[in-house]
């Protein structure tokens, strides 16, 4: 019974002390299981010892043995897959978010590209002007120029000017991307962001984060 | 048998009655969705530790905060922990050693009832771990494993879709821009010159995707392979072809390659439909 009180003592101690050092839910896991593990090792020994016969004492060493192996091995398996579908879950969120983003900007741009290219010579417009003939701003006080229809992507026109158009594309809930200190147009850092420049020398695209 | 209440059969019994029960109680009185972030005492806490994890992960992916703070799930994990570990096994092996003085020393004729109540609620706990530990390192590794190379595929596969969206965009931009400032001018194709392509492979291919950047950490992409064919002035296709190979696959890919994955976009010069050839899901258009 000493025993018993003793290891859900330091099992509990491990477990909410790691989780409140880590906030680490699978850290406060494996520590309260390491801890867990040590003290049935040392009951199984204590509780294995005479009167207990030696074919049942042997019959219990091995099982134990072969349990804790086994599910030693599949914890640790466990543990692997699932920090790598929580790290598949948000590229697939990434991707998602590249490839809307390229969609939409692409659509703006080659439309602007196009209307300046085959404007007439004798009325020709500045890229900026072209741009501004074709665009609405969602809000006049901001510099968002089209959400998707999902709602998941805004394009905002970073700058204007006579020989170069910059749109960025961002998503309207938070995606991590590569660089957490990467700044944000809008202000936010670490954030997916994409850029396409508009020249009359063609469209550049750049995944800028 | 029948007065030995401690017989191996009535010891199978007690451990059948008691997962029975447990499992009903389970059921009645904690909802057991993992993901549902309401949960059981189980004999698997590592399992349950891995539920959350991917919960958190899908909050991510809805834009929600993850907020790391003590929740009830966390008290459960620490129960379970405790529960199946340093009662319940414990508890067992008690129960198992007692049998055995028992039934040597004093079989008695009162019902053995703390040797039985421990055997059945330790055994309820030890039986699927004891299955758990034989078949859960083969099943879950075998499980992984095909996880991680269907999702390499289908990520391989993504990637050369999205590269072909990036060398469309580059025609479509080129197909606008004037001779003059180094564009095609509006024709993809020369008819005056025996049908020559205006636009090349290697102006529309990109030396390193930026897409492989994001995929680098967990699906490190090799160079695809690509193909173009322009039709007239205005249209055009580009195959690509993956680096990742479909097991057992005939099909033959454009480059001459067997089993590749394989992706072609139809561009003209406002649209774009890129096609996966296993699927021919149309995208874009």
């Amino acid at each position: 019974m000493i025993w018993i009180i003793l290891s859900t003592i330091l099992v509990s101690a491990a477990f909410t002390g790691t989780y409140f050092a880590t906030h680490n839910t699978w850290d406060a896991t494996n520590a309260g299981g390491f801890v867990a593990l040590l003290c049935l090792v040392g009951l199984l020994i204590r509780f294995t010892r005479p009167p207990m016969s030696r074919r049942l004492r042997l019959t219990i060493l091995i099982t134990a043995a072969i349990a804790i192996t086994g599910l030693t091995i599949h914890w640790k398996v466990m543990y692997s897959m699932t920090h790598w579908q929580y790290d598949n879950i948000h590229l697939i969120h990434k991707v998602m978010f590249h490839s809307t983003a390229l969609d939409r900007m692409r659509t703006k741009g080659l439309k602007t590209l196009e209307e300046f290219h085959t404007q007439q010579v004798s009325r020709r417009l500045t890229l900026a002007e072209v741009f501004r003939r074709g665009t609405q701003y969602i809000d006049p006080d901001s510099s968002i120029i089209e959400i998707d229809e999902d709602g998941e992507v805004k394009m905002m026109a970073a700058s204007v000017t006579d020989t170069e158009v910059v749109l960025i594309a961002q998503a309207t809930i938070r995606v991590d991307g590569e660089h957490p200190g990467f700044r944000n147009f809008d202000g936010s850092a670490g954030a997916v962001q994409d850029r396409l420049r508009i020249t009359r020398k063609g469209l550049f695209y750049e995944l800028e984060n | 048998m029948k007065t030995d209440r401690l017989h191996w059969v009535w010891m199978v019994c007690y451990v059948g009655v008691a997962l029975i029960l447990g499992g009903i109680l389970n059921l009645a009185l904690y909802p057991s969705d993992l993901l549902g972030r309401s949960v059981a005492i189980t004999p698997f806490p590592y399992i349950f530790a891995g539920g959350l994890r991917i919960a958190d992960g899908l909050d991510r992916f809805s834009g929600n905060q993850i907020i790391r703070e003590w929740k009830s799930e966390h008290l459960f994990l620490l129960l379970s922990i405790l529960v199946s570990y340093i009662l319940a096994v414990p508890s067992f092996i008690w129960a198992l050693k007692e049998r055995q003085q028992r039934r040597e020393n004093q079989p008695g004729r009162k019902f053995p009832i703390r040797i039985v109540l421990a055997f059945a609620i330790g055994g309820a706990f030890v039986v699927p771990m004891l299955l758990i530990s034989v078949i859960g390192p083969v099943a879950s590794s075998s499980v992984r494993a095909t996880m991680q190379k269907a999702q390499t595929l289908v990520v391989n596969r993504d990637a050369v879709m999205y590269e072909l969206n990036m060398m469309a965009l580059k025609a479509q931009s080129s197909y606008f821009v004037p001779l003059g400032e180094g564009g095609c001018g509006g024709r993809w194709m020369n008819i005056q010159r025996k049908g020559a392509p205006t636009v090349t492979l290697e102006e529309l291919q990109v030396q390193e995707p930026d897409l492989n950047r994001v995929y680098a950490e967990l699906f490190p992409q090799r160079p695809s392979k690509f193909v173009l064919e322009v039709y007239s002035e205005d249209s055009l296709a580009i195959w690509g072809i993956g680096a990742e190979t479909w097991e057992g696959s005939l099909f033959v890919n454009k480059d001459g390659q067997q089993g590749k994955t394989q992706a072609h976009a139809v561009v003209t010069p406002r649209k774009v439909i890129v096609l996966w050839h296993l699927e021919s899901t149309p995208h874009g258009f």
